[in-house]
């Protein structure tokens, strides 16, 4: 296997924008329990947006990528409108739905490059310097860190302890005073925020998008990256999508049979790990916890 | 602007096409009903039945054997789907076993497209004829004579044993009140393998359906199938055989018909997806069912 720089460059790219993503399916559906299969489409919704803003009205990066995580929200907010009439599976194919639909209004319309894509997406620039290679993936996961940060400071706050309320009982949380419409709202918003941050940085990092980029499929692949690093976890999503990404890459061969891979992850996982290898309740961590508790504790 | 005749004309195409999804939404009703299971993977069912017609009709040549193939091979499909992903999984949230079903689905799928190649592959059946008839200026695709009365006729069929056999009726015991009707002496799992062997059975001949109507099967033919037959268990109502047939006439239908006076909107896919989410939200019991 041929290891560029090039190509280390590209992967670790990637990997740090799919985290992304996966960290606001971790926070909608791993935090707050509103199932979302259709993340990709808000990864479109945020390429798109600044592919446009970048190519049509040349506006920089630096203020593409604000934009997009803000139409990303509002979209996300209108799909949490939507959420608050419906649970567990109605909601689940009503996001893939969503996703079928975003993808058919990208095909059609001229503006998001309908079947021939947008090109010529320009890489973010620094006072004349280009970012790009080595510098974009540190870009983006200087991005990642940042996403990561405010996603462990909306947990820690009142939205963290209302979401995972309205997970465990939605009735309940209603009767203690906590707005669960509201909420539901919020999880489907800054989870969608989070793919729309992600789909900025793979547009320039590419340079070329079309609507097939976004499509069902890639929300299965982010969903298998939340399952398989644990769905509820900052940590997990970054492992999460590490793996997925790399298992392909590592087996040359199995390219061909990536979806087959993802899939049979999902399945595996569920069946055995549920939780994730990083998830809050993974065997993984309970294990160390033990250990650590038995250190101190003594043999109580 | 809207002409008898293009109406007419709209009507045939849209009753064919609106068949195919009913006849793969007729197993996807019953397991709801049952199991309260979306099962996507019985668009990969219907996929394997195509595939299945398709090698027994190409290796022996013989019709018979090919109808054999599209029920039997999709039966066992169906059985071990529902051994392996939903009975283990019957207590855990509802969206669980769904995500098991699309990643199954999905794994089939890329299976068989990396087993028998991506690409659609050329399936004649002989001795159904191709040219169309024209019947006072509407032109009918033999294979639609095919295809509507074979659709119809499994839905009564399947009707009738719901409501007439000792099965049928232990199924329905067991949509009313799974608990109970165990305890009145009802073999949950075999009633259960039994249902999905009949759903399956129906999707199968739906890939082959799909093949008298098209001419080719794909790996991807199950695509659109997956989360159309979604639509129309939904208008339908949850459950129901009848409104499975009536949905996914509806469904075929509406969809000829918006799209050649809406088409310049939106693809034709997307209507059936803005009905989904439109009816989710202001019917969840669908076009004909009751509120609960």
């Amino acid at each position: 296997m041929p290891i560029s720089p090039g190509y280390l460059a590209t992967l670790s790219t990637v990997v740090a924008s799919y985290a992304i993503a996966t960290l606001g399916l971790n926070i909608t559906m791993g935090r707050a329990g509103q199932v979302n299969l259709g993340q990709a489409a808000f990864v479109g919704v945020g390429a798109m947006t600044s592919a446009i803003l970048a190519t049509r009205y040349d506006l920089p990066f630096w203020l593409c990528l604000p934009i997009a995580a803000l139409i990303s929200f509002a979209i996300g907010s209108l799909i949490g409108v939507v959420s608050i009439r419906l649970r567990h599976d109605f909601l689940a194919i009503t996001t893939i739905g969503f996703n079928f639909i975003v993808i058919y209004v990208f095909l059609y319309y001229e503006v998001f490059g309908a079947s021939y894509g947008i090109a010529g997406i320009p890489k973010p620039s620094i006072m004349g310097f280009k970012l790009r290679g080595f510098w974009y993936a540190g870009l983006s996961w200087a991005i990642l860190g940042l996403a990561a940060l405010l996603a462990r400071y909306l947990d820690k706050s009142w939205m963290g302890i209302a979401f995972e309320s309205i997970r465990e009982d939605e009735e309940v949380s209603e009767s203690i005073g906590i707005s669960v419409r509201k909420f539901k709202i919020l999880a489907f918003a800054v989870g969608a925020m989070y793919g729309g941050i992600a789909g900025s940085l793979l547009a320039h990092f590419k340079g070329y998008i079309v609507y097939s980029d976004f499509s069902f499929p890639y929300s299965i692949m982010i969903l298998s990256m939340s399952i398989v690093g644990g769905i509820d976890t900052i940590s997990g999503a970054i492992a999460g999508s590490l793996i997925v990404i790399m298992l392909p890459e590592i087996f040359r061969p199995l390219m061909e049979y990536r979806m087959v891979i993802y899939s049979a992850l999902i399945i595996l996982m569920l069946f055995l790990r549920p939780e994730g290898l990083l998830g809050r309740r993974s065997i993984v961590l309970e294990k160390v916890r033990a250990i650590l508790v038995e250190g101190t504790r003594g043999e109580s | 602007m809207v002409s008898t005749e293009a109406l007419l004309q709209h009507l045939v195409s849209g009753l064919t096409v609106g068949s195919i999804y009913a006849a793969t939404a007729l197993g996807l009703t019953i397991v709801y009903g049952l199991l309260k299971v979306l099962h996507i993977a019985h668009a990969a069912v219907y996929v394997i039945g195509g595939y299945a017609a398709y090698i027994a009709y190409t290796s022996t040549g013989s019709i018979v054997l090919a109808v054999a193939a599209a029920a039997v091979v999709p039966a066992v499909a169906g059985v071990v789907l529902a051994r392996i992903l939903y009975m283990p999984m019957l207590e855990k949230p509802r969206h669980i076993p769904l995500m098991l079903s699309i990643a199954a689905f999905l794994l089939i799928e890329e299976l068989i497209a990396n087993i028998f190649g991506h690409h659609p592959k050329g399936f004649h059946i002989e001795g159904v004829p191709t040219d169309p008839i024209d019947i006072g200026g509407i032109t009918i695709r033999p294979s639609s004579l095919i295809v509507v009365p074979v659709t119809v006729l499994a839905t009564i069929a399947l009707w009738v044993a719901y409501n007439r056999t000792k099965m049928g009726i232990a199924s329905q015991a067991l949509v009313q009140d799974m608990e109970v009707a165990q305890a009145l002496g009802v073999n949950m799992p075999f009633i259960v393998y039994v249902n999905f062997a009949i759903g399956s059975i129906l999707a199968g001949i739906a890939g082959l359906l799909y093949a008298v109507h098209y001419g080719s099967i794909s790996p991807y033919m199950g695509d659109v199938v997956a989360y159309k037959a979604l639509v129309v268990i939904v208008l339908g109502g949850f459950g129901s055989i009848m409104g499975a047939l009536v949905g996914g006439l509806i469904l075929g239908v509406a969809e000829e018909v918006l799209t050649s006076y809406l088409g310049y909107i939106l693809p034709r896919e997307a209507y059936a997806f803005i009905v989904l989410i439109l009816l989710l939200i202001l019917r969840p019991q669908g076009l004909f069912g009751r509120a609960e």
